[in-house]
């Protein structure tokens, strides 16, 4: 009896971490089709990894929305160029 | 080293590379180098020491391979080799624990605990951000070229020398650190 609660016990954390991979594959966009498509049909029937996905998604996409677009300081691209045009002759 | 590697680019050539294909990436670059040292003045350094080390090992560059990630992959390591040897003491990671991290118990832990995404709809931008530079430096770095630059796994691995499944188990742990600390600021908010 307890091999089997062992063994189910395996099996659940085994689950969880395939589940885990997937969803990071997925939100990544490094999954094929046939992943995603399996990952989809999971998230119907799973609220925890629904939830999750849902979660890292959000935060994904802030990430994206407050901290990129810093733009170089002017000063910084002209000595650049100005380095580069002296290197180049 | 490759027959492309081996070739010299005439000067023209080298200008209109560096123009074209690596000039356009000024922004990230700036952007990646200024949440490295949190230094204006310092990513300005690495970004132009970046570029001229990719003026003069241009050489080396294969056209048609992605320039940004070579260019990435030069700044990361005009980071660790000149600017991370001045700081006081090197961050580190306990990289067995990383390793070993979706087979441990946390893997029990529920996923994202008590983190809403109307919770995180609300935060302005500061505490994205002030959580992101609270990750130590190898944690923050995976994050910034997944979701903030978007470069895939096996690019990220190149650019960080590390193989591809630690790049897997590190951007996991560092994302959760990540929810824990955006928990955190949930909770301070009410929810």
């Amino acid at each position: 009896m307890e091999k089997t609660n062992e063994n189910s016990n395996a099996e659940g954390a085994c689950e969880k971490q395939k589940c885990l991979e997937m969803l990071q594959v997925v939100l990544d966009g490094q999954a094929d089709e046939k992943l995603k498509a399996e990952f989809d049909e999971h998230l119907k029937n799973c609220m925890p990894c629904f939830k999750s996905y849902n979660v890292d998604f959000a935060i994904k996409e802030l990430l994206k929305q407050k901290c990129c677009g810093q733009h170089v300081p002017q000063d910084l691209k002209e000595a650049i160029k100005s380095k580069i045009d002296n290197l180049a002759v | 080293m490759s027959e492309a590697a081996k070739k010299k680019y005439s000067l023209d050539e080298k200008n209109r590379i560096f123009k074209s294909e690596f000039f356009p990436h000024l922004d990230s670059m700036y952007n990646f180098a200024f949440r490295l040292t949190f230094d204006e003045d310092d990513a300005k350094d690495l970004v132009q020491d970046t570029y001229l080390k990719a003026f003069r090992f241009i050489d080396s560059f294969e056209q048609g391979t992605n320039a940004k990630a070579w260019l990435f992959r030069i700044l990361k390591n005009s980071f660790i080799n000149d600017f991370r040897k001045k700081s006081k003491a090197p961050t580190k990671i306990d990289y067995q624990e990383v390793e070993t991290y979706y087979n441990s118990d946390d893997i029990d832990e529920p996923i994202t605990p008590d983190l809403r995404v109307d919770s995180l709809q609300d935060m302005i931008g500061d505490e994205i951000s002030n959580a992101l530079n609270a990750l130590d430096v190898d944690f923050r770095t995976v994050i910034i070229l997944c979701d903030l630059e978007g470069f895939k796994y096996d690019e990220m691995a190149k650019i960080l020398d590390i193989p591809i499944g630690t790049v897997r188990s590190r951007l996991h742990r560092a994302r959760n650190l990540l929810k824990e600390m955006l928990s955190g600021y949930a909770k301070k908010m009410g929810y």
